[in-house]
């Protein structure tokens, strides 16, 4: 196999992988909406399950090229690492939790409009 | 460098798949962990001439796996580099500190990413073969 085959089969792989990638994001949304809903009627019990989510998706989604949705998970983590710890949600400043809400339902937008074909893979 | 195994400490599995693919066309072999605690597991079964390490894991951080394999008789040599989402300027110092070879934030480029890997194994092979 030549280089160049080489190179278009490891683009290939980087392409299904960023698929996949977006493809378990969006199956992940109904739960991440969820558990925000939850937070926002005083639950607080969801924290640690949607600081899991954002952080994946953070991580996930600078590494495969998705700056928008992986700053706005980002925001939301960062929101959270605020909140853990708080004994309740209802003991929140209001101004935070509408952050959170806020940079959720943007997420939610970000994440149904991207298509893997949006941006590039890179080597 | 070829032939040189690499252990992926990272809990989500795209990460890791995105890294075997770049890695193994380099020529590296891959072997994972999904958790801290399994990570310390995983080293002690692959032996791997190389760790990279995300710090945002379950069952333990990223750190209690640094701690754990620094204070280990054997593994505490192998190389760590550290890829993490968390913000640099809070988590580097605190990474080298403990052990880790470099800290790279996510995204990576992979270019530099390759080159990380490539410095800290010569480091690691010269420091480990006798004279």
């Amino acid at each position: 196999m030549d280089n160049l085959d080489k190179e278009a089969r490891l683009l290939g792989k980087l392409v299904t992988i960023r698929e996949s990638f977006l493809q378990r994001t969006r199956s992940e949304l109904p739960a991440l909406l969820e558990l925000l809903g939850r937070i926002q009627t005083g639950d607080s019990t969801g924290l640690a399950q949607l600081q899991i989510y954002a952080h994946r998706i953070h991580g996930s989604g600078a590494t495969f090229d998705f700056a928008a949705i992986s700053e706005t998970a980002g925001q939301i983590e960062n929101l959270l690492e605020a909140l853990i710890g708080t004994p309740a949600a209802s003991a929140v400043e209001p101004h935070r939790l509408r952050c959170l809400v806020d940079c959720g339902r943007r997420l939610a937008l970000e994440i149904g409009a991207t298509t893997t074909q949006a941006s590039g893979v890179h080597r | 460098m070829g032939g040189k195994k690499i252990l992926i400490v990272d809990d989500d599995p795209d990460i890791c798949q995105g890294m075997r693919v770049r890695l193994e066309y380099s020529g590296y072999a891959t072997c994972f962990a999904a958790d801290a605690l399994s990570g310390v597991a995983a080293a002690s079964k692959e032996e791997p001439d190389l760790i990279v390490l995300d710090l945002g894991l379950p069952a333990g951080d990223g750190f209690l796996l640094i701690e754990r394999l620094k204070t280990h008789p054997t593994l505490g040599v192998i190389p760590i580099i550290v890829v993490s989402a968390r913000d640099a300027r809070a988590n580097r110092e605190r990474a080298i500190k403990a052990g880790a070879t470099a800290y790279l934030q996510k995204p990576v480029d992979n270019a530099e990413f390759l080159a990380v890997i490539r410095q800290a194994l010569v480091a690691f092979t010269s420091v480990s073969l006798p004279e």
